[in-house]
């Protein structure tokens, strides 16, 4: 499963762990996930990554076009993650029909400016806005969406206490925070989106997110993968200094399972990927020692980042 | 597995519980192949809902079952009878609503359910607004509930003022609501989009002030009432003159009327080098006012 895939392998990425991972037999198995257009490219808007094999296709490595099939289709979490696993890999992308991805997306885009997850239809909102983003800024292309009625759907996703909820007129939440203020970051286009005024009451709000860890919305308890959805907002917002750096740890610290490793959202519970995943780049924003740093809007490394801009300069050079 | 707490058991337990483990995962997949296959080959028939059924019941967020079910249904629309279509449709809400008993926030449900109204000959809106009380006594903050509940409101007309004595109702035996102060927001500028020229809603502040006496420490209220008092108008010193606080900068031509009647008052702007501003002060003793205004 693609997702928990990039969970773990980013997770090693941020450890500097890299080396007990299978990379080409890894790169192999996630090309394997890619849907490639057919010979008559009759699917182009169903073309993306799927997150497994269930659905039972054929295997393909992604050396030749795809094979037709009525319900195959990319979802965008997985194309997200499918690109991002390739890069942290170290993989040039030139495997990946990038026209074809950001056909995919551009299908999954309703008028209101968010995105479906699958093209047969599936609920939408701030998570997929955020995943359409991270693909278009990976693949150096924002042709995958219409980034104004994407912002217009951020706009008015703002909700009364200036955090931002999934879509209009739902609660501000730490995770739709993230992915909105992301987005706009990664498109280069937050101070033109928000005022300076405005921008302060998204850093208050998020800020009173931190209890010790962190919350995703006023009143909740809190969890450890917020460190890093509040985390790296505040940080993208330029006021994440300004929080309490060793509550925040102790409670991560204190979600760590003391027999098996990796972490969960509170203490003596079962740990998983996603926690642990988050835990660690939680810990990685305060600077926590021997961990990469980690890039706060697409959320990788700093690492897998720079590797990422040199090829995207190579691709620029190729194009002029 | 999100969120569990670890329960310590003996060896024979953990051995007995992963026995069980491997039953289940052994009768899940068979079932789960035998869904796919029949999906490929375009099969949409009662059997179909059967084994969709069984798998979702225990696994809700499995999104491509939920999309064959609807291509199923949609197939079934198409042989039956408009009083069976809805039989077909009230027993599909029936079993949504078993599954969110296991799940009740689980997107695929929820977005399953506000499909199936779309396509209920004679949606039961009572029903459904029902149902979202009943889950929000469970779990107030469930934002699956509350936006599905912000769907029913508005298909089925009910009204903005009964929704707002709704919030009034769950803040008044709860005053930690975040979710149902979040609502009031919505709602108050449904009933009074102008509040700089109607402001008197908006200085209603005894629900806000009522909950952060009775907890300081609790954000909801404090927010909110941030929030109300950057409406439109916030008025201060009655009894010497005037200052108006408005949320918008506004050029000159501000006018007010007391109780009824249009008062003879100068403005001027607190920035006195911009002529459009948010904040204007008068100056006049010539009355102190406590009755009802509006601008």
């Amino acid at each position: 499963m693609l997702t928990i895939v990039f969970f773990a392998l980013s997770g090693l990425d941020v450890l500097d762990a890299l080396d007990v991972v299978d990379k080409p037999g890894l790169i192999e198995w996630i090309y394997s996930l890619q849907v490639l257009p057919t010979d008559d490219k009759s699917n182009l808007s169903r073309c993306g990554f799927r997150g497994s094999s269930h659905i039972g296709v054929p295997y393909s490595s992604s050396k030749g076009p795809g094979a037709p099939h009525t319900y195959d289709s990319g979802h965008v979490a997985m194309t997200y993650t499918g690109l991002a696993c390739l890069v942290i890999l170290g993989d040039d992308l030139s495997r990946v029909d990038k026209e074809a991805c950001l056909a995919g997306l551009r299908a999954l885009q309703l008028e209101d400016g968010s995105f479906y997850a699958v093209p047969e239809g599936s609920e939408n909102d701030m998570r997929f806005v955020y995943c359409a983003a991270c693909i278009c800024f990976m693949l150096d292309d924002w042709s995958g969406m219409d980034c104004q009625r994407a912002i217009d759907y951020i706009r008015r996703s703002s909700s009364y206490d200036s955090g931002i909820g999934q879509g209009a007129g739902l609660e501000s939440h730490g995770g739709s925070t993230f992915c909105a203020v992301a987005s706009l970051c990664m498109m280069g286009k937050l101070q033109e989106v928000f005022s300076e005024r405005e921008l302060k009451r998204i850093r208050r709000w998020c800020m009173f997110r931190q209890q010790n860890g962190f919350h995703g919305r006023p009143n909740k308890p809190v969890d450890t993968c917020y460190s890093f959805w509040v985390g790296a907002t505040l940080q993208l917002l330029d006021v994440f200094q300004y929080t309490n750096f060793e509550k925040n740890r102790n409670y991560i610290l204190s979600t760590q399972d003391r027999l098996v490793g990796g972490f969960a959202k509170w203490p003596d519970s079962h740990p998983d990927p996603l926690h642990t995943y988050f835990g660690i780049c939680g810990l990685s924003l305060i600077g926590e020692a021997e961990l990469r740093k980690v890039h706060p809007a697409l959320n990788i490394s700093m690492r897998a980042f720079e590797s990422l801009r040199q090829l995207q300069g190579a691709w620029r050079q190729k194009s002029t | 597995q999100h969120g569990r707490v670890k329960i310590k058991s003996t060896a024979q337990q953990e051995e007995e519980k992963r026995k069980e483990r491997e039953k289940k995962l052994k009768a899940f997949v068979s079932a789960r192949d035998a869904v796919l296959k029949k999906r490929s080959a375009g099969e949409h028939d009662e059997e179909a809902l059967q084994l969709t059924q069984q798998l979702l019941s225990s696994n809700p967020d499995f999104a491509t079952l939920w999309n064959y079910r609807r291509e199923v249904l949609l197939h079934l629309e198409t042989l039956r009878e408009k009083d069976e279509v809805q039989k077909l449709y009230e027993s599909e809400l029936h079993f949504i609503e078993a599954c969110l008993k296991v799940n009740p926030k689980s997107y695929g449900c929820w977005h399953h359910r506000s499909w199936v109204n779309t396509r209920l000959p004679q949606p039961v809106w009572t029903r459904e607004l029902g149902l979202c009380d009943r889950c929000l006594s469970l779990d107030e903050r469930n934002f699956h509930c509350w936006d599905y509940r912000r769907v029913v409101v508005k298909e089925s007309g009910v009204s903005v003022e009964q929704e707002l004595q709704f919030t009034d109702r769950l803040i008044g035996s709860n005053f930690s609501n975040y979710s149902s102060w979040h609502y009031r927001s919505t709602l108050l500028p449904q009933l009074h989009p102008q509040p700089a020229l109607d402001p008197a809603p908006y200085t209603k502040y005894e629900l806000a002030h009522n909950a952060f006496f009775t907890d300081p420490n609790d954000q909801s209220a404090w927010f909110y009432y941030r929030w109300l008092l950057g409406r439109g108008v916030c008025v201060s010193g009655r009894d010497r003159g005037l200052s108006l606080s408005l949320s918008q900068a506004q050029s000159e031509g501000l006018m007010l009327v007391l109780d009824g009647l249009p008062q003879q008052v100068q403005w001027r702007s607190a920035h006195p080098r911009f002529r459009h501003s948010p904040v204007w002060v008068s100056f006049t003793n010539t009355f102190s006012f406590w009755g009802d205004y509006s601008f």
